[in-house]
């Protein structure tokens, strides 16, 4: 353990040795979450909600799902996905089991005029978006019973998500998938430097040696974390949930991020070369785990035996992003993220032991060496 | 520990870099592998280390036989390689305390040793600058530093002293001979610096082109293939063939005259008697010369004696 610990500070301290070439690293995604901050931090972007219904009366000539369907089509930013029910039970049970966001009750006054009752998670209703859909749906359609509803009240709300909320957790998660060509540079130094030769000679494990590099990238990580989230959030990102929360599956992202970066390393003999790779892959990561675009993945869907999926499926990153947009945007909870976090372990966790595995046979052992 | 290498060889395609070589590296000796530039000696050093399979051979530790040297044993060995291979990043106290922290050595015996390696080789008045900072010297010594730091049963020092000042370089050889005599360690050096290597070994094994040429004590060495002076006469043409020419009239009168440069060296007992003989040659062929001078044999001519080169070249 002590050994693990003698690398981790080895590794910290040679970081702030060259922190004008590490502080890149940190600098990097902190740019772009500025710059993604001013360039869409007035725009709001696309929202899907699903909106459990119930009319408890039947009110004349208000046709809810028309009025819905009219909002998703007259706006560019909000889609709407209502499913009917039958009884206020089964419609609270889905609300529980949290199969949909929101539940409307429709039933009609005294006067004939229609009142809502908007069920949600308590945590729910105190976010952005649940308020969003409050004051600009439901409320213009009670001002009368042919009040039209269109994408123009949205926008308006004060309290209406930005484009820039959509991409601030992504922005997160690129700034621990930035570390890849760091991970990278440094495993492959191991070799170019001859440093092999001191480790193998010794009797630290090569197990320990990444362990201990992997602990500091941890903690780096952390630390990117926190500065992203406070940089966002002073360029307006408007979040309801967590850091701490969100943090672990950013983390366990970064396991991900990690394992590639060894990877590169483990097919690198120089640095140059790792460091080019492991930046083009990181921005192609980035890309498709929609750092950058918000649901990015919708662009590429496609059906398997009934199965609706994205290509970006497959990269964990992708799931990171989303488990910290529900966290942070959203308010969830680690409940709701849990299929989240199991795919993010069970990903790390393989493709971490495949490259710790690969590294150590191709670059820890002496007798490779020509 | 005892290590002997039997008949290790190492093919890289079809280009045999080290032929059929054995080395028996005697605990608490110097041994000094030397020859010039390409000849192998890193490449049998690092056989002996386990850092690469010999392609044919053996290598025996205690008198159990190996294939190539086995990796548990690793630990064991102290091994300062060609190259510069430190923490850049991290000053000399530091880079010492982490090498250590590889070996897993105890916080006491840690302080200790540090302590002791940077006294010996006077690092103190760098001991917090970064080891990117360093000058050249300082560098080596701490290349050397950082490999006996979990103070190794066997030492091996693959040109410990390349490009460093005269200062650096005494310093390194006195405290490498210090090691084996007073510390009792096994040392095992590879140089093309002969004569500093002749002061301070035990046992030496010249390799040329893969192959082993010569080996014994200096003095064995001396008695079988330097026993007399050697007279060396300086030419002052230039061109190869007239050295060449010149040298013909000398070998019809001397056994084995070497032509290195411009420089003809005959090995020789009565150095009375083949003087003159040498400047009659001179005088009656008109031989353009420079200087004449008779010296006592070292490693270095030896060497030039036994393979016609300088081992710097």
């Amino acid at each position: 353990m002590s050994t693990i610990f003698s690398v981790f500070v080895f590794s910290f301290k040679s970081m702030f040795r060259n922190f004008k070439s590490a502080g890149i690293m940190f600098i990097l995604p902190i740019v772009f979450m500025g710059v993604f901050g001013i360039a869409f931090g007035g725009e709001t972007n696309s929202l899907d909600i699903n909106i459990g219904v119930y009319e408890q009366d039947s009110i004349d000539g208000l046709n809810i799902q028309d009025t819905f369907k009219n909002v998703t089509d007259n706006s560019e930013r909000l889609e709407l996905n209502t499913v009917d029910y039958n009884s206020i039970k089964a419609l609270e049970e889905d609300i529980k089991e949290k199969e949909i966001d929101l539940g409307l009750v429709i039933s009609s006054s005294e006067t004939m005029r229609p009142q809502f009752e908007i069920s949600s998670l308590d945590s729910n209703l105190n976010s952005p978006i649940y308020k969003s859909i409050v004051s600009d749906i439901v409320t213009p359609i009670s001002l009368g019973r042919e009040a039209p509803v269109t994408s123009k009240t949205i926008s308006s709300t004060t309290n209406s998500l930005t484009g820039f909320d959509f991409l601030a957790p992504g922005l997160i998660i690129y700034g621990l998938i930035i570390l890849i060509p760091g991970v990278a540079v440094q495993f492959v130094e191991i070799e170019e430097k001859k440093q092999v030769l001191r480790y193998a000679n010794s009797k630290i494990k090569g197990v320990e040696l990444i362990a201990g590099s992997v602990l500091y990238y941890l903690a780096i990580g952390f630390i990117q974390i926190i500065l992203l989230y406070l940089t966002a959030l002073a360029f307006g990102y408007q979040a309801s949930g967590n850091i701490f929360i969100a943090s672990i599956p950013a983390i366990l992202s970064l396991f991900f991020a990690i394992a590639v970066g060894i990877l590169i390393a483990s097919v690198s003999s120089k640095t140059t070369a790792a460091s080019n790779v492991g930046t083009i892959v990181s921005i192609i990561l980035g890309f498709f785990s929609g750092s950058f675009i918000s649901g990015i993945g919708r662009a590429l869907e496609f059906s398997i035996a009934g199965y609706q999926l994205q290509f970006n499926d497959i990269l964990p990153t992708k799931w990171g992003t989303e488990a910290v947009q529900k966290i942070l945007t959203n308010n969830r909870g680690l409940n709701d993220i849990q299929s989240e976090l199991l795919i993010l372990l069970i990903s790390g966790v393989i493709t971490l032991s495949i490259s710790v595995f690969i590294y150590s046979n191709r670059k820890l052992k002496l007798a490779n060496a020509a | 520990m005892h290590i002997k290498g039997q008949n290790l060889s190492k093919k890289y395609k079809s280009k045999k870099v080290v032929d059929s070589v054995s080395i028996n590296l005697e605990p608490g000796k110097i041994t000094a592998i030397l020859g010039p530039n390409g000849a192998g000696k890193s490449t049998i050093i690092k056989m002996l280390t386990g850092q690469i399979k010999p392609s044919s051979g053996e290598v025996e530790i205690d008198k159990e036989k190996y294939s190539s040297f086995p990796s548990h044993l690793r630990s064991k060995l102290g091994i300062m390689p060609q190259e510069i291979v430190i923490w850049e990043d991290l000053n000399i106290q530091e880079n010492l305390e982490y090498t250590a922290s590889l070996y897993k050595i105890p916080k006491e015996q840690k302080t200790k040793t540090i302590e002791k390696i940077i006294k010996d080789l006077k690092l103190i008045p760098e001991i917090k600058t970064l080891a990117k900072n360093l000058s050249g010297g300082y560098q080596r010594r701490l290349n050397l530093a950082i490999s006996i730091v979990h103070e190794p049963e066997v030492i091996f020092l693959d040109e410990p002293t390349p490009g460093i000042d005269a200062q650096s370089r005494i310093l390194l050889m006195e405290y490498i001979e210090k090691l084996a005599t007073q510390d009792n360690h096994s040392v095992v050096l590879t140089d093309h610096y002969l004569d500093q290597a002749e002061k301070i070994s035990d046992y030496v094994y010249i390799i040329d082109n893969g192959k082993m040429i010569t080996q014994g004590t200096v003095s064995e060495l001396k008695s079988k293939h330097g026993q007399g002076n050697i007279l060396q006469i300086h030419l002052s043409c230039n061109t190869q063939k007239d050295l060449e020419k010149y040298k013909k009239k000398f070998a019809k009168e001397f056994d084995n005259p070497t032509l290195h440069k411009q420089t003809i060296s005959i090995l020789v007992d009565n150095i009375s008697t083949n003087l003159n003989k040498a400047i009659k040659i001179i005088e009656s062929n008109n031989i353009p010369i420079y200087n004449l001078n008779v010296k006592e044999p070292t490693l270095e001519d030896i060497f030039i004696l036994l393979t016609g080169k300088e081992v710097r070249e």
